[in-house]
């Protein structure tokens, strides 16, 4: 009798996905959008569903480790997807009313790939679940049709096309690293990968293998799809797009560097310095000069990998639990900033500065919450980024990188002007448009819940600080 | 019921109803529901701390319970230190509980009183005040249930804030609004002190615990003990309190009587552990206190703005409960500090009546009010008569339990201070009864009448405490850990002595007869250096000459060194960001070209590092 | 025939499938080279699995194969709907998004 246990919640996430496509089957057009609500609502559940069962161990002949770590990504996973699932469904209503069923069921699958992959214990898993999270969200990018040529089908074929193309070379590059991994160490099991020597082949095949998964976080220097299809692509599936492949791309990484090449650190770590040190760099240097909000948040999203892969750097559970709650913290407060995008300009792709000018005066709750955000992704206290960044940077000094907390902070500080450049347009500027702005019933509890939690996250972290750390620890073992 | 639950009913439900408020603004804009509620959760805090404070009495210890839940954890200290995780909760004991109720009570009276006195306000603004007042409700709870002196800190900051909203209600007046930021930038100043105490004690120690005995408890009581000159307005951090009386009246009395003055002298009772180690703090303390007992006592018989007698009073009174603290008494500081927030708010919501009866503050203005409104008078007198000390009224009690344990202490000098302080207070407020309630009625009171039930009810309530509360001292001393025996002793005949004849005095000048012409010339010269603000016009220097002189040149250097590098970097900064923009290009195949291209080179790194 | 062989014939193909990526203007184009840098995977794959004498290689290359086909489908279909909205598949001029 094999031992499922471990995949227990991405069983029922499977069978759920094949029951929306049952689902979408038997409703009449012009009822669709009940699916989305359905798709929230199970996603919701098995959330629920997953605080009672007990899915420690390990299944498939040790190819999958269900542990405390696994189950904080698929807790991610399900929030992220009831939170895009609630954000998205006035929208997908609106834009494809006949096609919703396929972009929920895309959607399922893509959530599927990534509750699946960090429990990957075994190369060849690891790729088969991050082609199952990467193709459906290629699909989804490029989900509007492009003869939609005010709305957002205007960019759609250009932005998944370049999001295509970069994954999918990025996958070649990364399957070219792993066979020669594989070649040098004759198995695919992660946990067997570290006996092998340093070796200036087995740096080559690291290398390779790192490429995809650095475009998966979007980190420089595979970022350069992030902006363009961040823009071109439709803003609630962005708000999906910016924060829950990254936090896979994250479990991948701890993977093959953490489980499988632990005792190479020496190897690995120059190279993740350097694209940490980039990232964050060109990041906030970028985002200065941007004039879309949807680019500015796109390159401020790759500077914020920058200050995630601390943890990684520092490969103890500390750094790891740190990056977790940061990721965590990014979550609520990334996915509530695009919506807020969203919400003030549903129809539209391009989102400037101009469309939140003045939103104080014109929904006084999208711009507290839009403020919040805001401050959380600048780190200023008392909400959640403050406490990630601050946590981040003691990691980092832990573990003797002073010099990177003094210019992660510095770098912090240009990143303020970009933010509060926001902020004070919607704050202290005129509106362009007084029309008071209309908000879809359950996009608008999405914004409400993510403000809630960077709030609570920022007054009263020590729970999420905790179950961080603990997941963490799991990693180690 | 579980008291901790009760307890974080009490502090959570005044912040539901602020946050309600402020979220929902058609609520707010309502007025009248908005008011309705905040009473209604001011109740409701009541309650609960009344059965905080029974359960009290059925304990065998003196600390009821204790939640603590951990807020930071892992707050590492670097290589080695390591300091235990930060924590925020509830903590029950007879400190806390009694001063709940007492914060509670009063918050909860000022509120009733308000729903009267604010009522020809527009609606915006009633409700606009009843979210301050919640939530000044919430900050002052945080402040009294903290467990450490972090949370405390936090609480006191809250505080800060809401009090500054509160004494700038009136933001739209000039003055209301300069009284406001002024109280907000004294306080600031002064917490500076908090903040510097709690780093030094949280760097020696690793906790914010107050029970912690350490080597540095001198430096850090003293620094928190300038926090307390400033929220409790000590001299010479006293200046902003006169000004604060900006704010409308029952704000007064909330906020300069009962709670935000007290929050200072309550720092010290609850970190009188670290003080009892820091002989050095309590003596300054003893000294600081009896001074300004007597400079604002002084002060205060000069006034003519009924509410600016009353806030020199408190400055007064807050300096006995300072001085009998820095003797070494905890329970004599505190147990004024309960009788006087039941006695000072009682005077100001009767000052409230009064002057809302007549629409001023000045006491010209009044005159002749007892015969119009007879129980704002009555009540007045009472708290009056407490105040001075009378035998059988609350404040005889704990004023006298504070000149004992001073002579105990062998402090002659401020014993003699706080005499003629008690001296002084009779009189003063002998003079303020004479000049607003008989004499010849001005035009203004002839018209006066008797206010609302709103209005009176509180008065009444209030009044019974400022007469019965003086009796529950001995039962409250044995909820502390240091008894204290009440006994009418020689130095309470003094000070009623002194007392009478103050009020004497004061009947003799101000009376019917208007005698003693002489004296009141006398007074003349005090009268002058009290109006021209002698204290404000030193920080007036000190601020244009020294601060001025330093500002300038600190500006010079921040604009042509400092904002000259860093325009420089941010023009910099941003040319670089709009040059690397074109990296950008939008050709997919430039992206394809840099990852192959990263990839490759990678890879050639570890080909060079490793090989 | 040795090991070294087969990966340098590896090396080859992926290394042409790089260039082609990076410089092959037309869509289709640029699908067959990302073909070529997979069918370089699999060689190495085969290869390694062949010279060790163990299957996990050569099932890796199954699961390749069928991850490369699965990509491939989705990246037609995307140059279907680039030409349908541009009357061509030159990828030089699908530029509009950048900065």
């Amino acid at each position: 009798m094999m031992n499922l246990g471990p995949l227990t919640i991405d069983l029922i996430l499977c069978g759920l996905t094949f029951g929306v496509l049952s689902v979408d089957l038997a409703l009449p057009h012009g009822r669709k959008r009940a699916l989305g609500y359905l798709t929230a609502v199970l996603l919701a559940g098995l959330f629920v569903v997953s605080f009672f069962i007990d899915v420690s161990g390990s299944a498939l002949s040790g190819a999958y480790q269900g542990d405390a770590w696994v189950l904080f990504f698929k807790r991610f996973a399900l929030v992220a997807g009831v939170f895009v699932s609630l954000g998205a469904v006035d929208y997908v209503d609106r834009h494809f009313p006949t096609r919703q069923g396929e972009f929920w069921v895309l959607m399922l699958f893509t959530l599927l790939g990534m509750t699946l992959l960090p429990g990957a214990r075994d190369l060849l898993l690891l790729i088969v679940c991050f082609e199952l999270m990467g193709l459906p969200l290629v699909v989804l990018a490029s989900f509007a049709k492009s003869e939609d040529k005010t709305g957002p089908g205007q960019f759609a074929p250009e932005a998944g096309l370049k999001l295509y193309l970069v994954s999918s070379v990025s996958t070649a590059i990364t399957l070219y690293g792993v066979s020669i991994i594989y070649g040098l160490s004759g198995t695919t099991k992660l946990a067997e990968l570290g006996g092998v020597g340093v070796s200036p082949m087995l740096f080559v095949g690291l290398a390779f293998a790192l490429a995809g998964m650095g475009f998966k976080i979007g980190a420089v220097p595979f970022h350069m799809w992030v902006p363009d299809t961040y823009q071109g692509t439709s803003t609630p599936f962005v708000s999906f797009l910016s924060v829950a492949p990254k936090a896979t791309g994250f479990a991948a990484l701890a993977a093959v560097l953490i489980l499988g090449f632990a005792h190479q650190k020496a190897a690995w770590a120059p190279l993740v310095l350097f694209v940490l040190v980039t990232s964050i760099f060109f990041g906030n240097l970028f985002a200065l000069a941007q004039k879309d909000l949807k680019r500015l948040l796109a390159y401020s999203g790759i500077a914020q990998v920058g200050y995630m892969m601390i943890g990684l750097l520092t490969a103890d559970a500390y750094g790891m639990g740190m990056l977790l709650f940061y990721i965590a913290g990014y979550l609520v407060t990334n996915m509530g900033a695009f919506l807020v995008l969203h919400a003030v300009a549903p129809n539209r792709s391009t989102i400037t500065l101009d469309d939140v000018r003045g939103l104080s005066r014109r929904s006084p709750r999208l711009a507290l919450a839009l403020l919040l955000f805001l401050l959380s992704l600048a780190g200023i206290p008392f909400v959640v980024g403050f406490w990630a960044k601050l946590y981040v940077f003691m990691a980092a000094y832990r573990a003797g990188y002073t010099w990177l907390v003094l210019y992660g902070a510095l770098m912090a500080i240009v990143a303020l002007f970009y933010y509060l450049q926001i902020a004070k347009a919607a704050y202290m500027e005129e509106p362009t448009d007084a029309e008071p702005i209309r908000v879809d019933g359950s996009l608008d509890a999405v914004v409400m819940a993510c403000m809630a939690l960077v709030v609570v996250m920022g007054l009263y972290p020590s729970p999420f600080l905790q179950g961080a750390m603990a997941a963490a620890r799991a990693l180690f073992g | 019921m579980e008291l901790l639950h009760v307890a974080l009913a009490v502090l959570f439900v005044p912040l539901g109803i602020a946050g309600l408020l402020m979220i929902v603004a058609p609520l707010r804009r309502s007025g009248r529901a908005a008011g309705v509620l905040s009473v209604l959760g001011s109740l409701f805090a009541l309650a609960g701390s009344l059965y905080l404070f029974a359960a009290l009495f059925g304990a065998s210890g003196s600390e009821l319970d204790r939640l603590t839940t951990t807020w930071l954890p892992h707050a590492r200290l670097g290589a080695g230190r390591l300091a235990s995780p930060i924590e925020l909760g509830v903590l029950l004991d007879g400190i806390s509980v009694s001063m709940l109720v007492v914060v509670c009570f009063v918050a909860c009276m000022v509120q009733i009183f308000s729903l009267g006195y604010m009522s020809h306000e527009p609606p915006a603004d009633f409700g606009r005040y009843f979210t301050w007042q919640s939530l000044f409700l919430f900050a002052m709870n945080t402040l009294v249930i903290a467990p450490n002196l972090l949370q405390l800190f936090l609480g006191w900051e809250l505080v800060g804030l809401a009090s500054y909203l509160l004494i700038g209600f009136y933001f739209r007046k000039p003055s209301a609004a300069r009284a406001a930021v002024k109280a907000f930038w004294m306080t600031k100043l002064a917490d500076m002190g908090l903040i510097a105490g709690l780093i030094v004690l949280f760097r020696e120690t690793g906790t914010f615990d107050w029970t912690v005995t350490t080597p540095a408890a001198t430096v850090v009581t003293f620094l928190l003990f300038i926090a307390v000159m400033g929220k409790s307005a000590q001299f010479p951090l006293h200046v902003w309190l006169p000004d604060a009386m900006e704010g409308p009246t029952p704000v007064s009395a909330l906020l300069h009587a009962a709670t935000m003055v007290a929050a200072g002298v309550f720092l010290i009772v609850r970190a009188d552990p670290l003080f009892a180690q820091a002989a050095f703090t309590r003596e300054f303390m003893l000294y600081i206190g009896a001074f300004t007992a007597l400079f604002a006592a002084c002060i205060a018989v000069v006034q003519s703005d009924i509410k600016k007698v009353l806030a020199y009073s408190t400055c007064s009174q807050l300096g006995y409960m300072v001085a009998a603290l820095g003797a070494g008494s905890q329970v004599a500081g505190f147990f004024h500090l309960t009788t006087h927030a039941f006695f000072k708010a009682l005077l100001f919501l009767a000052a409230g009546s009064l002057i809302h009866a007549v629409h001023s503050n000045e006491l010209r203005q009044m005159g002749g009010l007892f015969s119009k409104m007879k129980l704002t008078s009555i009540c007045f007198i009472v708290g009056a008569l407490a105040l001075a000390g009378i035998p059988g009224l609350s404040g005889f009690f704990s004023k006298d339990l504070i000149l004992e344990v001073v002579l105990a202490r062998g402090a002659y000098v401020p014993l003699a201070a706080l005499l003629v302080a008690a001296f002084l207070t009779a009189f003063y407020m002998g003079r303020v009864v004479l000049l607003a309630l008989f004499g010849a009625p001005s035009e203004a009171a002839g018209h006066a009448h008797e206010s609302g039930v709103s209005m009176t009810l509180p008065l009444v309530l209030l009044s019974v405490l400022a007469l019965g509360s003086g009796y529950a001292g001995a039962q409250l001393s044995g909820l502390y850990a240091e008894p204290v025996h009440f006994h009418l002793s020689t130095i309470g005949i003094v000070a009623t002595g002194l007392a009478l004849t103050g009020i004497a005095v004061s009947f003799w000048m101000f009376g019917p007869a208007k005698g003693g012409a002489a004296v009141q010339a006398a007074f003349a010269p005090l009268g002058r250096v009290a109006r021209s603000g002698a204290v404000d016009q030193l920080y007036l220097l000190g601020y244009r000459r020294g601060l001025r002189g330093l500002a300038a040149g600190a500006a010079w250097f921040d604009r042509y060194m400092i904002d000259g590098a860093i325009n420089a970097a941010a023009y910099g900064t941003l040319e670089l960001g709009g040059r690397l923009r074109r990296l950008q290009n939008g050709d997919v195949q430039t992206y394809l070209y840099v990852v192959a291209m990263a990839a490759v080179l990678f890879a050639l790194a570890g080909l060079v590092g490793v090989g | 025939m040795e090991l070294t062989h087969y990966l340098l014939l590896a090396a080859a193909l992926f290394s042409l499938g790089l260039y082609g990526v990076a410089s092959r203007p037309n869509a289709v184009g640029l699908l067959a080279s990302i073909e070529l840098m997979a069918n370089a995977v699999n060689l190495n794959l085969v290869a390694f699995s062949r010279f060790q004498g163990q299957q996990t290689g050569q099932i890796f290359a199954l699961f390749a194969t069928a991850i490369t086909v699965a990509e491939v489908v989705v990246g037609l279909a995307l140059v279907i709907v680039l030409f349908r909205s541009r009357g061509d598949v030159r990828l030089d001029l699908a530029k509009e998004l950048k900065g």
